[in-house]
């Protein structure tokens, strides 16, 4: 991809993959859900998912699955703030960078 | 290298992490192999990468926490790894573009001192981490767990001080105690090789005696040297038992005083 992705943007495209799961999701769905838009290692989506947990725009809890606990990982209100922030951030940043793009005057 | 062996691997580098991070790691990285299927070992250590790399994005990663305020905004986290992967070559002078591309982003009072590194297309981003510092005003929060574990240390020296009157003394009667048991138990199988060994020696005496008088009284004589001989024999199976008696239980002594001995300070080592 030519185009990085910011932290920001990191952070935005997880919370947006973990709050399609009303019940949460985990760590290696998360990673391919993530990896389908961008083209991240996966050792980076760890540290991204412990911060957002440490901000507290994720909570986690153990889930008995398969004989055996796995963590779970689900958006707190304070995700789902800052994730709809992410959004109208990113529309007008589309916006702009469509605009100038397309030859246009930003307004 | 096995999955076994990464993540051991793992464990042995994220040693120097706080152990709360440590262990919350190595289960996102245990569910991670769980979840990818056994099947799919080989593929997840490929991906993942290194041991190496995951320990060092993992401990960039609590290096860049940052606190509570802008903490979402267009600061500096990049992955160097992407940034140089994805530098495009015909903007190698980009770097004066940042402010124009960082600005629209924040949000905050401190827009200025954003440059937006997010976005930027500029080589060595390696300084990310100052500039967060930055923003974090001061205090990077990395240094939290130490600092809890300074405050332990000063702690404990605290109840130490306090409580030295009293337990210096007892501290040392007791290790007087401990040290002249240890001594008495010693001396007393000492005592027991010694009088063996004296016994045997008396043995040997008497039979030169009889020897001595062998020409003199011929029936004294082999009755002293009958004496002589079974003391002597008597004298010697003992001295015998009595260093083969020592030598099983003094080391046990010797190393159940050390122990004792040791017992105050590892329990001191595990409190801090």
């Amino acid at each position: 991809m030519v185009f990085n992705t910011g932290a920001a943007l990191l952070d935005a495209i997880v919370l947006a993959v973990v709050s399609w799961e009303d019940e949460g999701t985990y760590g290696y769905k998360i990673t391919q859900d993530v990896k389908r838009a961008i083209d991240v290692s996966e050792s980076t989506l760890y540290p991204v998912l412990r911060r957002l947990q440490k901000d507290e725009c994720l909570e986690v809890y153990d889930r008995q699955f398969d004989g055996r606990n796995r963590r779970y990982y689900k958006v707190t209100e304070k995700g789902l703030i800052q994730l709809n922030l992410y959004r109208s951030e990113w529309k007008s940043y589309c916006e702009k960078i469509n605009s100038i793009f397309e030859g246009g005057v930003i307004e | 290298m096995n999955r076994i062996e990464y993540m051991r691997r793992l464990a042995a580098l994220l040693q120097d992490v706080p152990a709360e991070e440590r262990v919350a790691t190595m289960q996102y990285y245990n569910d991670y192999f769980d979840d990818a299927g056994e099947e799919n070992e080989e593929k997840v250590i490929e991906e993942l990468g290194s041991p190496e790399q995951v320990a060092a994005e993992m401990k960039a990663g609590l290096g860049r926490r940052t606190g509570d305020t802008g903490e979402f905004r267009e600061t500096g986290y990049a992955d160097p790894k992407f940034e140089k992967k994805e530098v495009p070559v015909r903007y190698p002078g980009a770097g004066s573009q940042n402010k124009n591309t960082g600005n629209p982003y924040s949000r905050g009072t401190d827009a200025g001192s954003q440059s937006g590194n997010g976005y930027a297309y500029r080589a060595g981003q390696n300084e990310n981490s100052s500039q967060y510092s930055d923003l974090n005003g001061g205090g990077s929060p990395k240094r939290e767990p130490w600092t809890s574990g300074g405050l332990k240390i000063v702690l404990v020296v605290l109840i130490i001080l306090v409580a030295a009157p009293v337990l210096l003394p007892l501290a040392a009667a007791i290790a007087a105690c401990v040290f002249a048991f240890g001594l008495v138990g010693f001396a007393i199988f000492i005592v027991l090789v010694a009088v063996a060994a004296m016994l045997a020696v008396s043995g040997l005496v008497l039979f030169v005696k009889g020897m001595l008088i062998m020409i003199s009284s011929p029936a004294e004589a082999m009755a002293v040297m009958g004496a002589g001989m079974i003391l002597g024999v008597v004298g010697t199976i003992a001295t015998v038992a009595a260093v083969r008696l020592c030598m099983i239980v003094l080391p046990g002594m010797f190393r159940f005083v050390v122990n004792l001995c040791r017992k105050p300070f590892q329990k001191r080592k595990a409190a801090v």
